[in-house]
């Protein structure tokens, strides 16, 4: 994201991101950020809770107000009554344990969530060119 | 009795160490040295025409779904649409919350929200995603990078909100 945040920022289009990761954001150096302390996947809140959807985004996009300098602000909400979720991330595997790899296969044919979903999408395009080919899909 | 209390996740050193134990090369993180460059801000948000980009794979019922192999392409969600119309596709996040509830990586309605109240002064007619994990640099930086620039660029877009998974 941190290369995105660049190149959006120097064809003068300012940016303000929100992190779930502070050293990664640290280290990309995005302009503006608010840094939230919850598990990956969960960047803007949790699910129902539109109110603290709504006060994260505000939070990132005061910033675009308020600072020219960069900016990594902590935001004051947890995702839990303590942080034990911390403790089984990304856990470094002890050598020789079986640690195996728990992310989905690496495959380029589209991923869909439903079996619906693939239907719709192969409907809507049957007759037309392969817009996926331009990086653009409506 | 005290909570447990932790520091933040250093992702850079627990997924380093995550795949040297697994056998994978040595992953090259991306690390800036210099200051990133700030646009000039002319107006205020509540004034501005405010984008949204996301990493997390969201796509629309409808829309070819992303793949998991380096997929530089991204998909304009119109900023008007139902929640219920959008879905999230990833190989490296546990989707469990994204597809209860699309907000929590795409804050669709929250930015509704903030345009409504005057907040923001208006949305981009498309909100922009794409694949976060992508694993070569180059792709992101002359692929797809400079086409979200260019699509934002073209709906004459203020000021844009990034969406990190």
């Amino acid at each position: 994201m941190g290369l995105i945040a660049h190149q959006l920022e120097k064809a003068g289009i300012a940016t303000t991101a929100i992190s779930t990761a502070k050293d990664i954001t640290e280290s990309v150096r995005t302009p503006r950020s608010v840094f939230l302390d919850f598990p990956q996947g969960f960047t803007t809140g949790k699910t129902g809770d539109r109110n603290l959807t709504i006060n994260i985004v505000q939070a990132a996009l005061s910033l675009l107000d308020e600072t020219e300098e960069e900016t990594l602000t902590t935001l004051p909400y947890s995702w839990g009554d303590d942080d034990s979720w911390k403790d089984t991330v990304f856990q470094i595997p002890e050598s020789g344990s079986g640690a195996a790899d728990n992310r989905l296969e690496r495959s380029d044919l589209p991923q869909y969530q439903t079996d619906l979903d693939m239907e719709q999408a192969k409907e809507k395009h049957a007759e037309e060119e392969c817009l996926l080919c331009s990086g653009i899909d409506y | 009795m005290e909570a447990n209390r932790q520091p933040p996740i250093n992702y850079i050193e627990r997924i380093t160490a995550t795949y040297e134990a697994l056998g994978y090369d040595h992953y090259q993180w991306r690390e800036t040295i210099s200051p990133p460059v700030f646009a000039k801000r002319v107006k205020s948000v509540s004034e501005s025409k405010i984008g949204m980009i996301a990493t997390g794979g969201v796509y629309s019922s409808g829309q070819i779904a992303f793949h998991y192999r380096d997929d530089a392409t991204y998909r304009a969600i119109p900023s008007s649409i139902e929640a219920s119309e959008l879905r999230a596709t990833h190989f490296a996040y546990d989707l469990t919350g994204a597809r209860q509830d699309i907000n929590v990586v795409f804050p669709i309605e929250a930015m509704r929200a903030l345009e409504k109240e005057g907040r923001v002064g208006s949305l981009a007619e498309n909100f922009l995603t794409c694949m976060g994990g992508i694993y070569s640099q180059r792709r992101v930086e002359e692929e797809l990078a400079p086409k979200l620039v260019e699509r934002y660029l073209a709906e004459e877009v203020d000021a844009v909100l990034l969406v990190p998974v």
